[in-house]
């Protein structure tokens, strides 16, 4: 994660909506950037540094729905608050399912728009903080070798060394030594937080099979 | 013997000139006997000069025992007077004109009759066949509930006139016409100086036809003003003259109605764009609220940003600006009123149209171009009624695209001249097409190739652009979809307008 500001990005079709919209924002001391459509957007790549997307659903070309999906398949995808005029259901339900993290109705208030904004920064940071977190998980998971990793997840299902010895084939003994290098390269002190990393990571469980 | 000598010759004489006459002459005793006949009373009746005298005249020529009961002969020798009389001669199909003069000695008493008969069969003929026509002429004058009446050049004095004028005036004047009434006498004094001029028009420029409204306000007529001439003389002035004021009426119905159909048809229409209009309207709204919000934000800060501050008023003032022309636009559309014609240019009525449609194009993704030929000349029109036109075909299109995927969405607009006088709108899209059978009836009201259509667009907008006194069409292109057009009269250089 980069030490920059967040920035949040703005897209509108109407210049003059947009630069309201981009002046209230920098007021509320915020980095702002605009863009007229949803492909300046996407060309500007703007997962690259922390910050969130306020987004006009109505607009010529790919409509904000259509940007949602690409933006949400994108590597970092950042929040969304979506503006959208009155009344616009079908739209509304769409978006909160594409996981919209506001949906505002134009005309909008100051005391709506930037406490959302605000929301959706945070959530930036969180989901920016996590990704990272599972990203140094992942790191560490890919230093196990084969045969520690068939280990982890026999040891946080809860079997025993002996059960997992007999299962594999193996001496209780070096059972018990890939057990002791996977919660050191793994960094964790004890089995709970083995646990909770297994699943982070996504890990099946043997039982679940 | 000289004076033997001049007898004869005098009785030459005097029987060359009894032949000489072409109508039959015939002496009758008082007998009806012929003493003497000439050579035309011969060869009238086909016989010889000779065979005649000593012959009763009814005999000859009726073929009857006694003289008929209209015979001049009769009544000469009863009044001892001239006499005359038509008398027709059934065996030869031929009408005489009879003159019957007695003969008297100096006693006074009559000695026969001078029977003079010509033959007026044709004469006869021709009169009547003018009788008949005269009659005819009458009856077709009478046969109408139209006035038909004419009036001398001089002063305007009534000649003839039907039953039709008669009626009119003796119902809505309680005025007996007579002929030679001049319109002082038929008139309101307000009115006659308008007929005056009427009928001075036609004098000076012939036939001319004109609608009339009575100075009561009350009757609305359709007058046909001519010259009656004989040769090159002007002996009168003929009007014609239809009472229209009932048709007036349910042509005046009928365009209210027009209106508010068509302002149903546009109600309906803006129902269809609603959340277009919505969004019309949001997007000022919004950026005005935001903009003060900003506002207020930099006049907290320290220094308050007055300048950016400036910019922001003069944006509010700008969107507050579009937004009140959005809903001018609304009001304009939903009013219902009657047409305006004022001159315009195509092209503006088709930028506004799209810029109405503007939300709608994009969220239906359109793509629309819009190609205007440069220099056309400006139409009369009603703004308001010409953009519904419009809306109505490009709504339409792009209804027709709906399952096109996005980038077969394309709408063309075109304005261009169709002739000189005429510029012509099409609006084409790529859509489905009309079906063949369909293309005919599509301008009918109540007909929609739409499952949710009311199929009062396109009947709406025929009769608005009929209104304008242009055209619409529907075809379809040789590509895909199909092409709505309509024609409008261009304007020329500015005439006269004559109210």
């Amino acid at each position: 994660m980069k030490e920059t500001r967040p920035v949040v990005h703005v897209v509108d079709d109407d210049v003059s909506f947009r630069t309201a919209v981009l002046r209230l924002l920098r007021a509320a001391g915020h980095e702002t950037r605009g863009y007229g459509s949803a492909a300046e957007l996407l060309a500007a790549e703007p997962g690259q540094s922390p910050g969130c997307i306020v987004l006009d659903v109505r607009m010529p070309g790919a409509s904000g729905l259509d940007l949602q999906k690409a933006l949400a398949a994108a590597e970092e995808p950042l929040p969304i608050v979506f503006l959208t005029g009155h009344g616009d259901i079908p739209a509304t339900v769409q978006a909160m399912k594409a996981g919209a993290v506001d949906f505002l109705t134009k005309p909008v208030e100051r005391g709506v728009l930037l406490p959302a904004v605000e929301g959706a920064l945070a959530r930036d940071v969180r989901a920016r903080t996590e990704r990272t977190r599972l990203r140094e998980l992942r790191a560490r998971y890919d230093t196990l070798t084969p045969r520690e990793a068939e280990v982890l997840p026999l040891v946080v299902s809860g079997l025993l060394n002996k059960q997992i010895a007999a299962g594999l084939g193996l001496a209780e003994r070096t059972v018990k030594a890939h057990r002791a290098r996977v919660m050191e390269k793994m960094r964790v002190e004890s089995l709970a937080d083995l646990v909770r990393m297994a699943s982070q990571l996504g890990l099946q469980k043997p039982g679940d099979r | 013997m000289n004076q033997a000598t001049d007898y004869l010759a005098m009785a030459r004489e005097w029987q060359a000139t009894f032949d000489a006459i072409q109508d039959a002459v015939m002496i009758l005793d008082p007998d009806y006997r012929i003493v003497r006949a000439n050579t035309a009373t011969a060869s009238f009746l086909g016989v010889p000069p000779d065979s005649l005298v000593g012959a009763r005249c009814h005999q000859l020529f009726h073929g009857k025992d006694c003289p008929n009961e209209g015979c001049p002969s009769r009544a000469a020798l009863r009044s001892n007077r001239h006499e005359e009389a038509e008398v027709f001669i059934e065996a030869k199909g031929v009408w005489l004109h009879v003159s019957s003069d007695p003969i008297l000695d100096a006693a006074g008493s009559v000695t026969g009759i001078v029977h003079t008969a010509r033959d007026i069969t044709e004469r006869k003929a021709a009169r009547n066949a003018l009788i008949e026509s005269q009659a005819q002429l009458l009856a077709l004058v009478e046969s109408t509930l139209d006035m038909i009446w004419c009036v001398d050049p001089k002063r305007f004095g009534l000649m003839m006139f039907n039953t039709g004028l008669k009626d009119y005036f003796q119902q809505h004047r309680g005025i007996q016409i007579e002929p030679g009434m001049t319109p002082d006498q038929l008139l309101p004094k307000r009115s006659t100086a308008q007929w005056r001029a009427f009928y001075r028009r036609a004098l000076r420029e012939g036939p001319f036809v004109t609608e009339y409204v009575t100075t009561s306000e009350t009757h609305v007529l359709l007058l046909s003003l001519s010259p009656l001439m004989r040769g090159a003389e002007v002996f009168g002035i003929s009007v014609f003259g239809r009472d229209i004021t009932a048709l007036r009426k349910s042509e005046n119905q009928l365009q209210q109605l027009h209106e508010r159909l068509a302002h149903a048809a546009r109600v309906s229409a803006l129902g269809q764009l609603t959340s277009a209009l919505a969004h019309e309207l949001n997007q000022p709204l919004g950026a005005i609220l935001t903009n003060a919000d900003a506002a207020e934000l930099l006049l907290q800060s320290t220094p308050p940003a007055l300048k950016e501050v400036r910019s922001i008023l003069a944006d509010i003032r700008k969107d507050n600006q579009r937004a009140s022309e959005v809903i001018q636009r609304l009001r304009r559309l939903l009013k219902r009123r009657e047409l305006q014609m004022v001159p315009l240019r195509i092209e503006e009525i088709i930028q506004e149209t799209v810029a109405l449609l503007r939300s709608e194009i994009a969220s239906r993704k359109v793509s629309v171009r819009v190609e205007v030929t440069t220099g056309l000349p400006p139409v009369a029109g009603d703004r308001v009624h010409l953009e519904q036109v419009l809306l109505n075909l490009m709504v339409n299109g792009m209804d027709a695209m709906d399952a096109n995927p996005p980038e077969a969405r394309r709408l063309v607009v075109r304005a261009s001249h169709s002739d000189e006088r005429t510029v012509a709108v099409e609006v084409s899209d790529c859509g489905h097409g009309i079906p063949a059978d369909q293309l005919s009836r599509i301008f009918d009201p109540f007909h929609s190739t739409k499952r949710e259509g009311l199929g009062m667009g396109l009947a709406i907008s025929r009769t608005l652009i009929q209104a304008h006194g242009g055209g619409i069409e529907a075809h379809n292109n040789r590509g895909p979809g199909a092409t709505l057009r309509f024609t409008l009269p261009a304007l020329s250089a500015p005439e006269g307008e004559a109210g």
